[in-house]
């Protein structure tokens, strides 16, 4: 048997408890343990950014993070970014721009420009795509997406 | 002076900007997708495939599979006539 680490972590605002295994991911347990689908398991290397989460407010790839490194730390995923139900700005543009298409992409999409507007709530063009470059969208929507975060950046804040 | 204006009497979605049906489901992560759902005591499934591109089965022991811990069924052409 692989060998086992009982870790504790707040997901959005929620204090869980998880048994990881040795090399388990913790976008693996984001989703089979704790049943958090939202964070979507794409590439499993780091390169499409799709289970992108708030790991102590840094943005990471959780499929590159082992969780049983993970141990007392606040994992924020996209099913805590809408609060009480009510879209943020960057969901709200980007449903309203037709941002979505299949999804997939989304959850990691509205988390790193989510980070993105933490720290810089007027970005340039430039900076917004800076911020979405490891976030990769096979339905190519990204004309939609960018549009959608542009307008976030130039309205008032 | 009256005049009738030709109005867009539009009501089904020709010509207008519809929000996507799933669009804040997938915004907030809440859309069920096929990989998405797991369950209590969910059996996992594995597909052994050929290493050979073109071949006959002539022999299939499923028996040491079966013995595995954990293994509950190992399905077949037998089981998948067809």
């Amino acid at each position: 048997m692989p060998l086992r680490t009982i870790i504790q972590i707040d997901v959005i605002g929620d204090p869980r408890t998880a048994t990881v295994a040795g090399s388990e991911s913790l976008l693996t347990t984001l989703r089979e343990e704790l049943a958090l689908p939202g964070a979507k398991n794409a590439c499993e290397q780091g390169e499409c950014g799709s289970c992108s989460v708030l790991l102590d407010d840094t943005l990471v790839c959780s499929c590159l993070v082992m969780a049983a490194d993970c141990d007392g730390t606040t994992v924020r995923t996209i099913e805590g970014v809408a609060e009480d139900g009510v879209l943020t700005a960057v969901q709200q543009a980007m449903h309203v721009a037709g941002a979505v298409q299949c999804g997939f992409c989304t959850p990691g999409i509205v988390i790193a420009a989510s980070d993105l507007f933490a720290h810089d709530p007027h970005p340039s063009p430039d900076t917004i795509r800076e911020a979405l470059a490891g976030n990769i969208c096979r339905c190519t929507g990204y004309g939609a997406i960018m549009r959608a975060l542009e307008q976030v950046a130039g309205g008032s804040s | 002076m009256t005049t009738t204006s030709t109005e867009r009497r539009v009501k089904g979605g020709v010509g207008k900007s519809i929000r996507r049906a799933d669009g804040v489901p997938k915004l907030t992560g809440n859309c069920a997708y096929a990989s998405a759902p797991f369950h209590d005591r969910m059996l996992w499934g594995a597909t052994l495939r050929s290493p050979y591109a073109k071949a006959r089965i002539v022999r299939l022991d499923v028996t040491p599979a079966l013995a595995m811990a954990g293994v509950l069924a190992v399905l077949t052409q037998v089981d998948v006539p067809g």
